[in-house]
């Protein structure tokens, strides 16, 4: 004896929406924009914290003196990376820790270099003194690294090693004592290398033809000089400690205020984020409430058949509750894996094109943000299904079949 | 006479959603290394860098899914059109492993080719890989469920003697 197939809720809503393929198609497609709009903008959100939260960690001094003008240099390279080169000379250093207000100096020497043959790109060299330092090291004694010798470098996480541990700059090979973590900042594509390599380096670029320090300036000159206030001394009081010191041809970089420029351009990218969600939420509650009530509407006299033919009304509703759920979870699903497809695979360009600090957050997180934005998903379809769910209970089946008679 | 179930089988079903979205795909696989998402130049004099080549297997790949993508939407047969699909599955598959195992991209994580070429061809193989999935499973399916319902028939008809 053949057995007949059995129909359940589920099944049945599974059958209701193919009928209907560009309903069903529509109606995903909405909720797919919303969990796309929702999962991407809390990844970005949170990417974009990410950054700003390790550039506070890295910036680490509480002002840095610069040659004048160059200001704006120093700033972008603390920001977005852009590689520079700029010199005065080393004994400001001496000037700058006499300060009333100063509890230590470190200076440090940028260089750009077009000569990398482990990244074709700009690379940025700093140079910094070990023993004075006081926003390096901390980062290398969090890695558990040795610390650093004279010749050695330690790379940023967007630096490729090559197999024998070691980078090429102007031809020539330095040994790796330790790679940072991603941070997610400038840092990223930065190498650190002690001062008292540098004139070796310099020597090495110009044995190659690329000029990147006069040599008669290595070992004499450095490009910024960071300071660390005392205890209740602000940036600002030292700043201007400095300029009646007489100390002459230098210009200031706040590291706090780049911090809080940053986090403004945070907080304008957020604030955007939130008002498309919100309003792709409103437009997506309000147009699945008008197709599923319009639907129910079109469905009167199926469901009232269903009914006849001893279908409880608890058993239509979970019904039409299945249909929107299906709908909620299918285009929360597709939402979210375009949503991934566009922001891990493109977490490099989005944050260039940012200029902004970028970290794309951890697994567990994002799975955490992907089910909680499935669940708004389903919620969202499930409520908006409400009202016909709602009509359907309060109508009595003999006053549906006879209604437009 | 065609009967209904004939005509099913020969209908064109979503085949031609399908192919239209092999066909964009394939397309911007073949173009995207050479236009928007363009890779390194290769510099006067100095050897070709892996993205290059990258470039150039792509741009094949993009045109045989765009090709295959054209042969679903004329092909009337589901079984015909499962068979296009798996070959465009395992193109977007080819098309996946050529910028990251078997040729990939420049090292430097900051490369432009590193940046958007290598996501925009992960992102457009994917895609060409779930919706050859996607609709070659809806054929699949369609094919089952008139074997099923046939077979049913049948066997009513069977009873009913």
């Amino acid at each position: 004896m053949s057995r007949s197939p059995h129909i359940t809720v589920g099944k049945l809503s599974v059958v209701n929406l193919r009928q209907k393929p560009v309903r069903t198609g529509a109606l995903v497609a909405i909720i797919a924009m919303l969990t796309f709009a929702l999962f991407g903008g809390s990844v970005l959100t949170k990417s974009l914290s990410n950054g700003l939260n390790g550039m506070e960690e890295r910036l680490g001094s509480d002002l840095v003196v610069v040659p004048a003008g160059t200001e704006t240099s120093t700033a972008s390279m603390l920001v977005s990376g852009e590689p520079t080169s700029f010199y005065f000379d080393k004994n400001i250093e001496a000037d700058i820790l006499a300060v009333a207000g100063v509890e230590a100096v470190s200076s440090q020497i940028y260089i750009s270099s077009l000569d990398a043959a482990c990244c074709e790109d700009e690379v940025q060299i700093i140079g910094f003194d070990p023993e004075s330092d006081f926003v390096v090291e901390p980062w290398i004694a969090q890695m558990n690294l040795d610390g650093i010798e004279d010749g050695q470098m330690i790379v940023g996480a967007d630096i490729i090693i090559s197999d024998n541990n070691t980078v090429l700059f102007f031809d020539h090979e330095y040994p790796v004592a330790g790679q940072l973590a991603k941070t997610g900042t400038s840092m990223d594509s930065t190498v650190f290398i002690s001062q008292d390599s540098i004139p070796e380096l310099v020597e090495y670029a110009s044995a190659v033809g690329a000029e990147v320090m006069p040599a008669e300036y290595a070992g004499k000159a450095v490009s910024a000089v960071l300071v660390k206030a005392s205890e209740g001394v602000s940036a600002e009081e030292i700043a201007y400690s400095i300029t009646q010191a007489a100390i002459y041809g230098v210009s200031f970089v706040y590291p706090d205020g780049i911090t809080q420029t940053t986090g403004t351009s945070l907080h304008i990218v957020v604030a955007f984020l939130v008002a498309i969600i919100v309003t792709l939420w409103v437009i997506s509650l309000v147009v699945l409430g008008s197709v599923f009530s319009a639907n129910m509407n079109e469905r009167k006299k199926e469901l009232a058949t269903l009914r006849i033919m001893g279908v409880t009304k608890r058993r239509l509703i979970s019904l039409v509750a299945s249909e929107s759920s299906l709908i909620g979870l299918i285009g929360g699903a597709a939402g979210i894996v375009l949503a991934a497809l566009v922001v891990f695979p493109f977490s490099n360009l989005i944050g260039n094109s940012l200029s902004l600090p970028y970290l794309t957050p951890g697994f567990a997180w994002c799975a955490m943000v992907a089910v909680l934005a499935l669940a708004v998903a389903l919620l969202t379809a499930v409520g908006a299904s409400a009202f016909g769910v709602k009509r359907i209970a309060k109508v009595e089946t003999m006053l549906t079949l006879r209604d437009g008679e | 006479m065609v009967t209904t179930a004939e005509k099913a089988k020969h209908s064109r079903g979503w085949g031609w959603l399908s192919g239209l979205l092999q066909i964009v795909c394939g397309v911007l696989i073949a173009v995207a290394p050479h236009t928007f998402a363009r890779v390194c130049a290769v510099m006067e004099g100095e050897a070709a860098m892996a993205c290059h080549y990258t470039a150039q297997a792509s741009t094949g790949i993009g045109v045989a899914i765009a090709v295959l993508g054209l042969a679903t939407i004329v092909s009337k047969s589901e079984r015909m059109r499962i068979g296009l699909t798996t070959g465009i599955g395992v193109l977007a598959i080819l098309e996946v492993t050529v910028p990251t195992f078997l040729i990939g991209v420049c090292a430097s994580s900051q490369m432009h080719c590193r940046v958007a070429a290598l996501p925009t061809l992960l992102v457009l193989a994917i895609l060409s890989l779930l919706c050859a999935g996607g609709f070659g499973l809806t054929d699949w399916g369609r094919i089952n469920r008139r074997t099923r319902i046939a077979r049913q028939a049948a066997l009513a008809q069977k009873t009913a003697q």
